[in-house]
């Protein structure tokens, strides 16, 4: 049987590839880079990064900053009173009412987990 | 799922099994994922199979041009607020961040059964899996005036976005007060479901503050307005009266591009000062041409797990060029939601991991009615495993458009640009 | 190749040899089923119960038989349908849609000089097969079957309550090899019966029932419609030894006791 290369980066280069993400800001890389063991969770919140991101340190409306390292309760009782029409919201509420409950707190679980 | 084309002894995803995380299949070394087109799509595929493999998939982007001219605001630059530079967008960070391998050139072919691809250089690339996010082809074919020499210098379509849309731009500064701009809508499906009506409050917004006595006609060979209708016929009567008509079931027959004229199939013929011919599109011409264009022979059907072709294994396209899921309209923030389960699903297949059985995303789609304001629909799609294609909500829709809105807009347009290419 | 033509020669071998003779009665009347009441069929609410309304037998899927349709669509309201065949001896041709309230969009009664081949806009209630089915002199039935997804779309909306008034034919044509192409677009608002308005009244049917095309003196179809065809909708058909200067005539009569008829001269 072939003897197959597992080709991870060189150990320098991912150090390098660390050292970035915590200078210039995960969030302006989306989801960061370091893997998460929930990766059905992980796909679930890459939806929601074409709009809650923080781009290049432009001022970002508090409705759309970025998600990673959120408090996870306090993200889901957001997601929760958007869906239930209790908090103002132009897309929102309306958003959180394609998704169940159980999917909103497992994308709450997941950016609370990522580095900010 | 229907035949396949292209039969390949390789890939089965048992025998990875017992592979290496990102192993190639049938060589040493890294797996390698090629990803043809860099737009929404293509660039967004590119870095998260990056991402998502801790950068252990070496991916290689093929695009012909130099930088990402984006459709979405690109009616802002007709409308006069933005230039097109604000909209132009480079592949650096994929480069430099992402460790992207970009390569400057078109592919010419597919060669499958090599697993690999033929570019316009001559030099060929070897693939694990395939990415192809080739946009939209527009169909010239049945507007026999637009073969004739000069016709695509004076009828411009400007849906892709880049030097036809400065050139829209020009012509309809270089137009007279009290001249007609008449913008065509193809019938379903096209790329962009509102970006025509976008565009006629963009041209209207320019005239009533420039050109007063001009007209804007909306000529849509739809039976009426594909997007955000009521909300689209509200703003022309209340901020544009008098400039923007709207006519439904006009399908185009033909043009004349030397005088602008076009005609129809039932309604009288029509002349226009300036010509914005939208024409029917079908999936871009690499995917047509390779035969992956299953549906009606226009666009590609795929399998909405993982975006793989239904006719050809390791093949996978997304964005505009997909034959779509019900309710699923082809736009950027569609493609790139789409290449965020392609990325995933290739990344977990190639190191034997389960694709995710329920993929879940959403659309979210600004329509900018002034220089200021904008509104917009969104939807949430998941994956229905009965029916095998993606469900959507029913549709969220501003109540009226906002300066709120249009400040969002802009802002949803710089973070997927982030998200995209950063 | 223009919109028109585009529809037309997609089907290329349907063009070339699809059936002209259509079946006619020696008597010269026309073939019509035998019928408790004249619109039995139109009540069926499955493509099996139209059948035997119509004391056919059941039908054979057939390749011979083309059913042209998209696999989805946006919004259900104006679905193109396009069916034919090359067998001859074809007396009717089916298009049913078993998913609608009631199953049967419409019956084309084939007479001698036109094509086995036409396209009508339909409406689709919501997802599910439709089918095309041939009535061939023999008294078989041969068919062909698709699925249609529709959806109302993510970025569209729904259609506002229809307003419009009855106003004109038009026909339009084009001679090629002998053949007549037309498209017909017919303004009627083509109301189901089902909907209701705003106040949750409903609003009354009113629908194009009959459809007869005449080519210079002579009929070449008669055609059954219900409530399923689409609002303003538009039919194309091909007719048979046509030359310049020869007369296509289409008239209809709805259910509300409306009648309309338009020609033209070939050019």
């Amino acid at each position: 049987m072939t003897r197959l290369a597992h080709s991870w980066p060189a150990p320098a280069g991912r150090r390098l590839q660390v050292a970035l993400t915590l200078m210039l800001g995960s969030a302006s890389l989306g989801i960061p880079a370091h893997a998460d063991p929930n990766t059905q969770a992980r796909a679930w919140a890459a939806a929601c990064t074409g709009c809650h991101n923080g781009a290049d340190g432009a001022e970002t409306p508090a409705g759309m900053k970025p998600l990673a390292g959120a408090n996870r309760d306090a993200m889901l009782d957001k997601l929760l009173r958007f869906k239930a029409g209790q908090l103002p919201a132009t897309v929102m509420q309306q958003l959180t009412q394609g998704y169940e409950d159980a999917e909103l707190r497992a994308i709450a679980d997941y950016f609370s987990r990522q580095q900010p | 799922m229907s035949r396949r084309h292209f039969l390949h002894t390789a890939l089965g995803l048992g025998g990875l099994a017992t592979l290496p995380a990102w192993s190639g299949i049938a060589r040493p070394g890294p797996a390698r994922v090629v990803v043809v087109g860099g737009g929404y799509g293509g660039a967004t595929a590119a870095k998260y199979l990056r991402l998502w493999s801790d950068h252990g998939i070496e991916v290689t982007l093929v695009e012909p041009s130099a930088a990402l001219v984006s459709c979405p605001l690109s009616n802002l630059v007709l409308g006069g607020s933005q230039t097109l530079a604000d909209i132009t967008l480079g592949y650096d960070a994929l480069v430099a961040r992402h460790g992207v391998r970009l390569i400057r050139d078109r592919v010419s072919a597919l060669e499958p059964e090599r697993r690999r691809v033929r570019l316009g250089s001559g030099d060929t690339l070897a693939y694990d899996r395939l990415v192809l996010a080739p946009g939209v082809d527009l169909i010239w074919d049945e507007l026999p005036g637009m073969a004739r020499p000069g016709a695509h210098d004076a009828v411009l379509h400007a849906w892709k976005a880049g030097p036809q849309t400065a050139a829209l731009r020009a012509q309809l500064q270089a137009m007279p007060d009290g001249g007609i701009c008449a913008i065509t809508v193809p019938r379903l499906p096209y790329r962009c479901p509102p970006g025509p009506y976008e565009r006629a409050c963009q041209v209207a917004h320019y005239f009533a503050r420039h050109k007063p006595r001009s007209k804007v006609l909306v000529l849509d060979a739809n039976a009426d307005v594909t997007s955000k209708g009521a909300l689209f016929k509200q703003v022309w009567a209340e901020r544009y009266p008098g400039i923007v008509e709207y006519r439904p079931r006009h399908a185009v027959l033909d043009v004349d591009a030397a005088t602008r004229r076009v005609q129809f199939e039932f309604e009288p013929e029509l002349q226009a000062d300036v010509l914005n011919l939208i024409p029917p599109m079908r999936a871009g011409q690499l995917a047509v041409q390779a035969g992956l264009a299953t549906h009606q022979g226009r666009w590609c059907e795929v399998d909405f797990l993982s975006f793989e072709s239904s006719v050809a294994s390791g093949i996978h396209i997304l964005g505009d060029a997909i034959q779509s899921a019900p309710g699923m309209p082809k736009s950027g923030h569609m493609a790139n939601q789409q290449a965020k389960v392609c990325a995933a699903a290739i990344v977990a297949a190639l190191a034997g991991q389960d694709i995710n059985p329920q993929p879940l995303y959403n659309n979210a789609c600004y329509s900018f009615v002034s220089d200021r304001d904008a509104m917009h629909v969104v939807s949430v799609h998941r994956y229905d495993a009965a029916r095998k294609t993606m469900t959507a909500s029913p549709l969220g829709l501003s109540s009226a458009p906002s300066e709120l809105e249009g400040r969002h807009a802009l802002t949803w347009a710089r973070h997927i640009w982030s998200d995209t290419l950063g | 190749m223009n919109d028109l033509d585009r529809h037309h020669n997609r089907r290329t071998v349907l063009q070339r040899g699809s059936a002209i003779a259509g079946w006619v009665l020696a008597s010269g009347l026309w073939h019509r089923p035998a019928l408790a009441h004249a619109r039995d069929h139109f009540a069926a609410t499955s493509l099996a119960t139209v059948l035997q309304t119509l004391g056919t037998q059941t039908p054979m899927e057939s390749p011979d038989i083309v059913l042209d349709a998209p696999a989805s669509v946006e919004d259900g309201s104006d679905v193109p349908l396009a069916c034919g065949t090359t067998l001859p001896a074809v007396r009717s041709l089916l298009l049913v849609a078993p998913a609608n309230p009631t199953a049967l969009v419409a019956i084309f009664h084939l007479g001698e000089g036109i094509a086995a081949d036409f396209s009508l806009s339909t409406k689709l209630d919501q997802s599910g097969p439709v089918h095309a089915v041939a009535l061939m002199a023999d008294g078989s039935a041969r068919c062909a079957r698709r699925h249609i997804e529709v959806a109302l779309g993510a970025c569209s909306g729904p259609l506002p309550a229809d307003t419009s008034a009855v106003s004109a034919i038009r026909i339009r044509a084009r001679l090629m090899a002998g053949r007549a192409l037309v498209s017909v677009l017919i303004s009627h608002p083509m109301e189901s019966g089902r909907r209701l308005d705003p106040q949750g009244q409903p609003i009354p049917s009113h629908y194009i029932e009959a459809v007869q095309v005449r080519h210079n003196e002579r009929t070449i179809l008669h055609a059954d419609w219900g409530p399923w065809v689409a609002r303003h909708p538009i039919l194309r058909f091909q007719v048979a030894g046509a030359r310049s200067g020869d007369m296509i005539e289409l008239s209809w009569h709805d259910n509300q006791g409306d009648r309309r008829t338009e020609h033209m001269r070939l050019a």
